[in-house]
């Protein structure tokens, strides 16, 4: 789905030994390269960061990570001035995010991973991309909420990985 | 050489085509191009990876990029559609009723501290 952009659920998947790496790869030469949301980024390098101090091979990932993100292995889409003003509506009407029982994260840590999520939401709609994630539902309720605001937009669709 | 002897040397079958050297019949109209060495050089790789004449490669690269171009364009619609579903029409601040500076400020630092406490409760 070469419309989309990866949220972290998939992007999480890069690894050097990982076929989702291999799919990258091959749309990148096709011309088609993936798109990740940058604060899809940011998770990964935070996750890699905060345990690399006490496991080096987390270290290793992550500089194998930044040299793919240099080499322009896949495209980041940012957050520029219109997906934050989207953002930041979509927050205000979404504050915290759906109550799930499978999530076992502090409320601390699903706070500031629900306001990722916005994000990447809003990146995908002011880029005029749709979403591709492992998270259907909450992006789901993210695409509900876009709807709501801005009913006369085309609406964002969520959709699986490809893998 | 010119046309003329050309044509006299296919008459006489001294010109022979290589069975993979014309690009598949199509329906489309002729034009000439004048290409540049670079683009010429991947076609001609692309021609010999595949064995198919040089206008045949030039044909399937053109149409890997004419597909990328629809798909960017249609991106692009999409993007300008939904940007002008965000953006109102226009405003009239004289009638409207707006909450104070002070009102403004504290709406947005407010907010921000509630979600702090939120968070770290």
């Amino acid at each position: 789905m070469v419309t989309a952009l990866w949220d972290t659920t998939l992007a999480s998947r890069l690894h050097p030994h990982g076929e989702v790496l291999d799919y990258v790869i091959d749309q990148a030469v096709a011309g088609t390269p993936v798109r990740v949301a940058a604060p899809a980024v940011l998770e990964i390098a935070y996750g890699y960061q905060r345990i690399a101090g006490t496991d080096a091979r987390y270290g290793e990932l992550l500089a194998w990570f930044t040299r793919l993100l240099a080499s322009d292995a896949f495209s980041v889409v940012g957050l520029d001035g219109r997906a934050v003003l989207i953002a930041g509506r979509v927050r205000g009407l979404l504050p915290h995010p759906p109550p799930s029982r499978r999530d076992r994260r502090s409320k601390t840590m699903r706070q500031a991973s629900w306001l990722l999520d916005i994000e990447i939401a809003a990146s995908a709609f002011a880029a005029g991309l749709d979403i591709a994630t492992e998270n259907r539902a909450d992006f789901e309720v993210l695409g509900g909420a876009l709807s709501a605001l801005f009913p006369d937009a085309p609406p964002l669709a969520v959709a699986d990985g490809p893998m | 050489m010119g046309a003329a002897a050309l044509d006299e040397r296919k008459r006489s079958g001294q010109v022979k085509r290589r069975p993979s050297a014309r690009a598949p019949r199509s329906d489309g109209p002729r034009t000439t191009l004048r290409l540049p060495p670079a683009l010429l050089d991947v076609a001609d790789r692309l021609a010999q990876e595949l064995g198919v004449s040089r206008n045949d490669a030039l044909l399937r690269l053109a149409t890997r990029g004419a597909r990328l171009y629809e798909l960017e364009q249609s991106i692009a619609a999409r993007r300008q559609q939904r940007w002008a579903a965000v953006v109102p029409g226009a405003v009239d601040i004289d009638a409207g009723d707006l909450p104070s500076p002070e009102e403004a400020r504290d709406a947005i630092l407010t907010a921000s501290e509630e979600t702090s406490e939120t968070a770290a409760s």
